[in-house]
């Protein structure tokens, strides 16, 4: 479930609270976590942690050890999570890596009960290939003109395409839901089909979205904890997303539908006409 | 910011902080935020708690805040976000003081603010609040 609001949350935190401590063990809890780069486990050992970003949906850590820098990049998948300390002792279960640290934190606790996500340890030309490989242009920060050609290339259905990683990274289901909404686009409409001005109408209710719900820690649906433990509170400004049968906010008359294709979709069929 | 009419706004923290020069009143509702008040602003602090039923003596407070300054300035409302507290207050003062039904403010603010989520039964609120300034007044409070 975490999406790129919820990850930005996560690199938040792990910024203002990591940043400069080393790592002084790692411990795998199940070695299958680790997709690429297990052998390089040890090398973290030492090593001092210097920035904390995020990528698409996943998690970066920098670190630097002898002049060398490498990355362990964190995907979050479904259920996937960082912890400062464990909520409950029964997390330790699913507690799948965790790091020792020097400074205030002691340690930080990758835990994946339905392990979707997986670790990555890499360096830095395959950090650069592991981006390239999996995601587009990042929502916030993509320019305008960009954003508008990736939209105008693509045939297809317009919400398929806010969650396509490859083409633009970080939005899922709950967010894509609320751009669209508040963007008043219908979820099939076909992208390449969209007037420049309704395609700046997206591109800046997209921004708009994702940045009033980092500022509010993300969506604290199921089960999404910040790695302090907090929730986040955005799901208390969602509109549509799991909210058939309750009246359009718009105050149009309607209620919220639910389409089922590959992805529950909710929408107002007054406000956003196919 | 949002203009939500030529006279009215609904505002963040940073544009509580740092309102647009023709912003002349700023009233804050974020209970976690006093701001220093803007110099050469009037200004206001009418603490509401986020995502929580609005305490009606507090939004009445609030609609008489904005009644008193609504002819010499322009007024803005700002809580954290821009989206819950300000946008209630707002749609408060159209119903009470500006005498618009609620569904119709409720859709004036939202289709000026997109997002925008009002306070839970925000509508009671405003209903109790009309009552309340009735009693007091002894007279008429907006259109029910």
């Amino acid at each position: 479930m975490p999406e790129l609001p919820e990850a930005e949350t996560i690199a938040s935190q792990l910024r203002a609270r990591l940043l400069g401590a080393t790592i002084t063990e790692c411990r795998i809890g199940r070695a299958d976590i680790v997709r690429e780069g297990l052998a390089t486990l040890p090398w973290y050992r030492g090593a001092l942690l210097v920035s904390a970003s995020r990528l698409g949906k996943s998690v970066v850590l920098e670190a630097d050890r002898s002049g060398e820098t490498r990355y362990l990049v964190f995907e979050l998948g479904m259920t996937g999570l960082l912890f400062f300390t464990l909520l409950d002792p029964s997390y330790r279960k699913h507690t799948h890596l965790t790091l020792s640290l020097t400074g205030p934190v002691p340690a930080l606790y990758y835990w994946n009960p339905r392990r979707f996500g997986r670790v990555y340890l890499l360096d830095g030309p395959g950090l650069a290939r592991f981006a390239t490989r999996r995601f587009g242009c990042d929502p916030l920060t993509v320019p305008w003109e960009d954003f508008r050609a990736v939209v105008a290339r693509r045939r297809g259905r317009l919400k398929a395409l806010l969650m396509q990683q490859q083409v633009i990274a970080g939005i899922g289901n709950i967010y894509a839901n609320e751009i669209l909404y508040r963007s008043r686009l219908h979820p099939y409409r076909v992208a390449s089909r969209l007037q420049v001005r309704t395609v700046r109408r997206l591109y800046d209710a997209m921004r708009d979205v994702l940045s009033e719900a980092i500022a509010d820690g993300g969506s604290s649906v199921r089960d999404f904890l910040a790695p302090d433990g907090t929730k986040g509170d955005y799901w208390k400004r969602h509109q549509v997303y799991n909210k058939a049968g309750l009246p359009c906010p718009a105050g149009c008359g309607r209620t919220i539908r639910r389409l089922t294709g590959e992805r529950s979709s909710f929408y107002c069929p007054a406000c956003q006409r196919e | 910011m949002h203009l939500i009419n030529e006279n009215l706004a609904v505002g963040n923290a940073q544009d509580a902080e740092r309102p647009v020069r023709f912003m002349t009143a700023i009233l804050n509702v974020a209970a976690e935020s006093q701001i220093e008040p803007p110099a050469g602003r009037a200004y206001a602090w009418i603490p509401f708690k986020e995502f929580s039923e609005a305490d009606p003596t507090l939004l009445d407070e609030a609609i008489e805040w904005l009644e008193r300054h609504e002819k010499d300035h322009r007024l803005m409302v700002c809580c954290r976000a821009g989206m819950g507290r300000s946008v209630s207050v707002v749609i408060a003062y159209l119903c009470l003081i500006k005498g618009v039904p609620y569904q119709d403010a409720v859709k004036e603010v939202t289709a000026r603010r997109p997002g925008a989520t009002p306070l839970p039964n925000l509508e009671g609120t405003v209903r109790l609040v009309r009552e309340l300034r009735a009693t007091r007044d002894g007279g008429h409070a907006g259109t029910p």
